[in-house]
């Protein structure tokens, strides 16, 4: 056991890939870390929202009285809303991306959606996730097929947990609950003294370089997987990352899940020697059935206040050209029901804001003639890969990868 | 015509010679009879198949030897070919003998493809050998994990007792009269704080008495140490992967209604008539009403989130094998309004000690059911007129794909994730065979050739909770109370107890609190060994070996000495034999080089080395000043400390390999 050369090797390579001082010769998980977190990207960050659950009222049509009777509850006067023009505006507790539209940097795309579309919500987020119907379930999401063309192996990060967006099998993007020390700091064995615990970590580490290579494309390759990128991206981003961030205050990122997420992707944001270009966040309970109103109300200031920082730092950082904000929803929600809430429709909105975005409507809202009797509209203005296209010109990578079934879209000009 | 008349004439001629006459005949070249070759019996494998003839389907048994599909008649088997061929000739004139050929021709072409049907797919039974690792595939899927003696046990015994034992309901007394400690106020008659809650929390009476925190340490209680562990992992199985409810959307008046719908997965789990487990989601307080908003579902303002839920996750699922849909929006709309027709209604009750309490509960609203006939599954051959829940249901289970996305679920929960669509069909087919009663099913499933294929093992990613409870019943360590001196009243009391603490330190770590699901959905076992959920693990692990091991000697019966260090072999030897038996409890397959590395472990220190050794290439002193020196294991007990720790060290990081994840 004495003359096993290869854990000695080992100890020094592990040493130095910590360090961040060499690459070295031994195949880990360490290797080469500090190179691959460099990206050679054009330094613009797209942050995508996903409201989970099927959120359509943060747009408020205003004017269709029919739409104000079908929804006695839920909908909103021109007085108590953000109002955009004559026919809509926002939720009343998007005040930032109300700011945004005031400067002229907010895009709101109505009736975005896909053909054929489909109320259930695995469904639809499993569409939206993969964009595509064509591929089968190894082929994973469009997030992943977009951070394949990256360099850094911090292209993408997701903040918002994993799914099959972020699943693939080239460079997906890391998923990390926290980006702060303590949250993903490792519990050490109590009595064992500290060269103990490195003993421990770098047999742990040993013993992951020595197993039995898993069969390819099945849950063991995957979960193994999984442990592997953990291992080997932990330690670069904690140090990329632990930057204090800009004074923006009076405003601060509020102490909620979603605030503590964008508060994450501002730390990326300003950590540029990492590369990151596509940040996914995540908020949930948008499927509201029953009791919208106030739901709703506390979901988008929850929303609000989290992007609203985000926005500040990236001013505040000089990076706003930068910086592409999308919201995405699996569906948009019917007319208001018995419970003061709303069910699954079909085609919902996308807002957009940055820098560089060219603010406006992109899309109308929907009219009496585009809904169902129940509510919906049965009608889509705009296929959701068509927005990411123009997303993904702009960060400079080909959209064809990413989005390779056939689709129907006018390239509506909203970023550049 | 005189030539069919001459071909008439040969055959009846020939069918006219007698059989000994031919024998005769066919003897001379025939020399001593041979001695009949014995039968591989591990090449035998007895399959169903299933033949249809006009508009009936009969299912076979067939018996394959290697890939020929046959019959057995004691010992003997007979190829299908040559059943065939004896009615081949005769088919052509003889009625009962063409059809009795039609028949054996399909068998044989059913029997073949079935003979042939890789074990990983196979659900005919499973005659290889039975061990140790086969009962631990057993115990990890069909319950929550086994220690070492109930798997030695097992192997012992054989596949089809292991089988029976763990399908035999054993009653569990002190678990009930735990249920009822636990779900008052979440804590044990023998915890400290029980006595000053007791009887402000739980007025014997008041049904809403009740925290959700004790209804599920009541659940990981019995998940844990209950021997019923195959009836609590298919009531979280009921629960997880069909449709899930959560407790978080009940208010003070209706607390009861998790009580209710706990018990109606435990006695779905227990009869396992799947049929009446969706009848009784359709009167549901929890998950119909509240959970998915029947109560607000009338005729004249439907709510269809329970009718589309009906459908999508506890029957037909949206899409069929042929991946087109299985139903409409208008479907939905309709069944919707068959489902309609509840309201919540509230009342004063007043519980046993006579003080006042309010309940509230579903009662059906005939006014508010949207009334006549609506029609379902509409333009399909399911197509039917139906006006209740309970027509609903009936439709529904007339529909094949009700059994078909049953069949889905349990292939890819309990068996691999290879299934195909003649898998599927063929385990629906199972599934309505036994009009949809699930043991008979398991059984099945449990004693295939699919279970025990080597491909099908560690397929499967395990859930957090299989991962957590699983490790406490590999193992055997317990999670004990967290207690603290009471200075003023000179006693120890107890500041979290052995659920809280495994809750808050373990299972919401891991992100899959029962009865709190994220979504109607469940859990997606998949995203929850994702990256972000790696680290979790390694801490909670760590937690439950970070216990001190004073108090679980002296608290919980623990001693990982007893339990790791008995019967092991003398220091210096002891380490490899150490390393083999954790990696078999926790079932977590080693290379010898991984092996290696972990008696390298034990035997070892990593010491740091004096300025002069760093100087000398030859001691060994890596990038960090440090080095390995000798320091043989001693498991015994007048050794000290020291390997209790290493001990932990590795149990922790053969749990936290790739493969302790997967079942």
């Amino acid at each position: 056991m004495k003359g096993r050369v290869s854990r000695r090797d080992f100890l020094r390579a592990v040493s130095a890939g910590t360090c961040g001082a060499a690459i070295h010769t031994l195949t880990s998980p360490y290797e080469n870390m500090v190179a691959l977190a460099q990206g050679a990207g054009n330094g613009r960050v797209f942050v995508l929202v996903n409201l989970a659950g099927g959120c359509s009222h943060n747009i408020v049509p205003i004017y269709h009285g029919a739409y104000r009777d079908e929804n006695p509850t839920i909908s909103y006067s021109e007085a108590d809303s953000l109002p955009l023009n004559a026919e809509q505006g926002l939720h009343p507790s998007l005040t930032a991306l109300k700011a945004c539209w005031d400067t002229g940097r907010l895009a709101v795309c109505n009736l975005v959606g896909y053909p054929n579309p489909n109320r259930s919500h695995d469904e639809s987020t499993d569409i939206w996730h993969r964009g595509t119907r064509l591929m089968g379930a190894s082929n994973g999401g469009w997030g992943a097929r977009l951070t394949c063309q990256m360099n850094s192996i911090f292209g993408g990060v997701s903040l918002g947990g994993s799914n099959v967006l972020i699943t693939g099998d080239c460079n997906p993007p890391r998923a990390f609950a926290s980006l702060d020390q303590n949250a993903f700091g490792e519990r050490g064995i109590s009595g064992a003294s500290s060269r103990d615990q490195a003993f421990l970590r770098i047999t742990r580490d040993q013993m992951n370089i020595d197993s039995a290579p898993p069969p390819a494309a099945d849950n063991y390759w995957y979960v193994r997987t999984q442990a592997d990128n953990l291992a080997a991206s932990l330690t670069t981003i904690k140090n990329a990352t632990n930057q204090p961030l800009p004074d923006i205050s009076p405003i601060t990122f509020p102490n909620t899940g979603f605030g503590r997420a964008c508060q994450n992707a501002a730390r990326l944001l300003q950590a540029t020697a990492i590369g990151t270009q596509f940040i996914y966040l995540q908020d949930g309970g948008y499927d509201t059935h029953a009791g919208e109103r106030t739901a709703l109300a506390n979901n988008l200031t929850r929303v609000n206040g989290g992007l609203n920082a985000l926005i500040a730092t990236a001013f505040a950082l000089g990076r706003w050209q930068d910086l592409v904000i999308v919201t995405m929803t699996e569906f948009c929600r019917t007319f208001e029901n018995g419970s003061q809430g709303t069910d699954h429709g079909h085609a919902g909105p996308v807002l957009i804001a940055g820098g560089a975005v060219n603010g406006g409507i992109y899309a109308p809202a929907p009219t009496p003639a585009e809904t169902t009797s129940q509510g919906y509209y049965h009608n889509y203005h705009i296929d959701f890969r068509g927005i990411f296209h123009e997303v993904i010109q702009f960060l400079g990578y080909d959209p064809g990868p990413v989005f390779p079934e056939a689709f129907s879209y006018t390239r509506l000009g909203i970023l550049g | 015509m005189i030539k069919k008349i001459f071909v008439l004439l040969s055959c009846v001629l020939l069918l006219a010679i007698p059989d000994s006459a031919l024998a005769a005949k066919k003897g001379k070249k025939k020399g001593p009879k041979k001695p009949k070759k014995e039968l591989d019996l591990s090449k035998v494998v007895k399959v169903q198949v299933q033949v249809t003839q006009g508009k009936v389907t009969k299912s076979y048994d067939v018996t394959c030897y290697g890939n020929e599909p046959g019959q057995m008649k004691g010992k003997n088997f007979t190829p299908m070919s040559k059943v065939v061929s004896q009615y081949k000739g005769r088919a052509r004139f003889d009625k009962k003998a063409k059809k009795k050929y039609a028949l054996y021709r399909a068998i044989q072409k059913a029997g073949k493809e079935e003979c042939n049907q890789p074990g990983h797919l196979s659900l005919a039974p499973y005659n290889g050998a039975f061990g140790e690792a086969e009962a631990r595939i057993l115990y990890d899927r069909f319950s929550f994990g086994a220690s070492p003696e109930l798997i030695a046990h097992s192997a012992r015994i054989g596949l089809e007792a292991t089988v029976n034992e763990i399908m035999a309901y054993k009653s569990e007394p002190q678990f009930d009269a735990d249920e009822i400690e636990l779900r008052c106020d979440g804590y044990l008659a023998d915890d400290s704080r029980n006595e000053s809650f007791m009887f402000d929390e739980c007025p014997p009476g008041n049904r809403n008495a009740v925290r959700d925190t004790g209804v599920r340490f009541d659940i990981y209680n019995r998940m844990w140490r209950s021997n019923n562990g195959y009836y609590h992992k298919l009531a979280h199985f009921l629960h997880d992967e069909r449709m899930a409810a959560g407790s978080n959307v009940l208010n003070s008046t209706d607390r009861y209604a998790l009580v209710d719908h706990v018990a109606m997965l435990r006695r779905a789990a227990a009869s396992g008539d799947y049929i009446q487990f969706m009848r009784e989601w359709n009167d549901d307080y929890l998950g119909h009403l509240v959970w998915l908003d029947g109560r607000s579902n009338s005729g004249d303002s439907p709510n269809e989130n329970y009718a589309r839920e009906f459908w999508e996750l506890g029957t037909v699922g949206p899409t069929g094998l042929d991946g087109l849909p299985v139903y409409s929006d208008l479907d939905i709309a309709q069944s919707a309004l068959a489902f309609s027709g509840w309201i919540r209604e509230c009342a004063d009750f007043l519980d046993s000690l006579g003080n006042e309490y309010e309940a509230c509960f579903g009662a059906k609203a005939p006014l508010r059911h949207a009334p006549g006939a609506k029609t379902i599954f509409i333009g399909t051959p399911w197509q039917a007129t139906v006006d209740t829940d309970a027509d609903v249901l009936n439709a529904t289970f007339n529909h094949p794909r009700t059994a078909e996305h049953l069949a889905e679920d349990i292939w890819k929960e309990f068996i691999n994730p290879y299934a195909r669509e003649k898998e599927i069909r063929q385990l629906a087919q199972l599934i309505r065979d036994s009009n949809y009663k699930l043991h008979p099913v398991f059984r099945k499933i449990m004693m295939s050739r699919a279970m025990f294929d080597q491909k099908s093992r560690k397929t499967l990613i395990k859930s957090p909770i299989e991962m957590a409870i699983g490790f406490l019943r590999h193992t055997g360590i317990p999670v004990i109370d967290s207690i603290y001196f009471d200075e003023d009243d000179g006693v120890y009391r107890t500041s979290s107890n052995r659920f809280e603490n495994l809750e808050w330190n373990v299972i919401d770590e891991l992100g899959e609190i029962p009865t709190l699901p994220p979504t109607v959905f469940g859990w997606n076992e998949r995203r929850l060994a994702g990256e972000q959920w790696v680290l979790p693990w390694r801490n909670a692990v760590v937690w439950i070996l970070n216990q001190d091991s004073d108090d679980l000697e002296e608290r919980g019966g623990f001693s990982y000495r007893t339990r790791f260090f008995s019967g092991l072999p003398a220091a210096g030897t002891a380490a490899p034999v150490l390393v083999d038996n954790i990696a078999a409890m926790l079932n977590v397959p080693l290379t010898d080089a991984q092996k290696a590395h972990l008696v390298q472990f034990l035997d070892y220190d990593y010491v740091q080395c004096s300025n002069s050794e760093k100087q000398d290439p030859t001691k060994g002193c890596d990038a960090d000043g440090n080095r390995l020196k000798y320091r043989v294991f001693d498991p015994h007990p007048e050794s000290d400390d020291v390997n209790v720790t290493d001990l932990r060290g590795v149990i922790a990081a053969i749990a936290m390999q790739t493969a302790y994840r997967l079942k």
